[in-house]
């Protein structure tokens, strides 16, 4: 009776198991969590560019047509916003690259849009996060050209007595498809997985609109 | 060398908790070399059945130090200065990235050798509350 019992109380927690997970994998996802990025419904095109990084070399739109990047624009002097974000995009680009061919691995560009504080920090800083982020930055026309192509914007603050100022700017992320057409935006809070996920599938209804 | 690190056990939690207020997790993200500004992170509790108003931070090896909050939303990312932070009876506060946080300017030299920082907090009825900030990787 006892060994009956067992059998019965394990087929039913085997039926419980498989209906949970049935649960856990069709739910939709809310809406919310979608929110991680966002696709344009057109792209769009990125007019030319030059910026350089500290040694000179230099970062320019045809560096865009070598595979997907990342744009984030910030400045150095930013001790919460601008870390953390980059943080998250090295963890998000990590996720990224167990999702996509080596080759689809977003490289990740951080734009100074100050760069008479940070022409000769920002490539290190940018590095610090993961050695293969790159730091630059420019003549204000030419960080103009990118910021107004993809609707982003930045704002100097009036300085403190110190003479420190804040910059005020845009935190979403421009992804830039192999065409060097912007594609879409990712949006704070950068949840790693999330925007993994989003790249991921954006890159699938990529190839399938190019190859067409 | 036991007893005292047995005394230090009893006594620490007592010393954090001087002015009711319980402090965790206190840390400072590494930054890039040569970096002039800092966040410190912390969670605040306040246990005791009064409120309690932060009203500034000290810490003497910057030359500024500031209470912010980062707002971003889709209209981008910027920061405000907080006036203070009021811990009501029972609250718990998370100061974490891409929030509230101790904005920390222009170390002096070898400031960060130590892979600490002493942080004062100051509250509105004048005491001051000590806080060890670790410098360690972000989690």
């Amino acid at each position: 009776m006892m060994l009956i019992n067992n059998a019965v109380s394990s087929v039913f927690s085997s039926i419980a198991l498989v209906l949970l997970l049935l649960t856990v994998t069709f739910t939709p996802t809310p809406v919310q969590a979608q929110l991680q990025g966002v696709k344009l419904d057109e792209p769009v095109f990125l007019p030319a560019f030059t910026l350089s990084d500290k040694t000179g070399r230099q970062f320019t739109d045809t560096d865009l047509q070598s595979g997907w990047t990342l744009l984030m624009f910030g400045f150095n002097s930013c001790p919460d916003v601008c870390p953390f974000t980059l943080r998250n995009l090295e963890a998000a680009v990590a996720e990224t690259s167990m999702r996509v061919r080596p080759d689809n691995v977003p490289k990740v560009v951080f734009i100074s849009v100050d760069p008479a504080r940070d022409k000769q920090t920002v490539t290190d800083y940018a590095s610090f996060f993961h050695p293969e982020f790159r730091g630059v930055t420019g003549e204000r026309e030419q960080i103009d050209a990118l910021i107004n192509a993809t609707d982003s914007f930045y704002r100097f603050m009036p300085p403190d007595s110190t003479g420190y100022y804040e910059v005020q700017h845009s935190s979403s992320v421009i992804v830039v498809g192999p065409d060097g057409m912007m594609r879409a935006r990712l949006q704070p809070p950068f949840d790693p997985g999330r925007t993994a996920e989003f790249l991921a599938r954006l890159q699938i209804e990529y190839r399938r609109t190019t190859t067409q | 060398m036991r007893i005292i690190a047995l005394l230090l056990m009893i006594l620490m939690p007592l010393a954090s908790q001087a002015s009711d207020i319980v402090v965790k997790e206190a840390y400072i993200p590494q930054m890039p070399p040569g970096s002039k500004v800092f966040a410190a992170y912390l969670v605040l509790s306040n246990p005791s059945e009064r409120e309690r108003r932060i009203v500034g931070v000290r810490a003497k090896e910057f030359s500024m130090v500031h209470l912010h909050m980062s707002v971003v939303d889709s209209n981008g990312s910027s920061m405000q200065a907080l006036t203070g932070i009021t811990l009501a009876p029972g609250e718990t506060v998370a100061m974490e990235p891409g929030g509230m946080h101790i904005m920390l300017m222009s170390p002096a030299a070898q400031a960060l050798s130590a892979g600490v920082v002493n942080l004062v907090l100051e509250f509105k009825d004048g005491a001051a509350l000590p806080v060890e900030a670790r410098i360690r990787e972000a989690s």
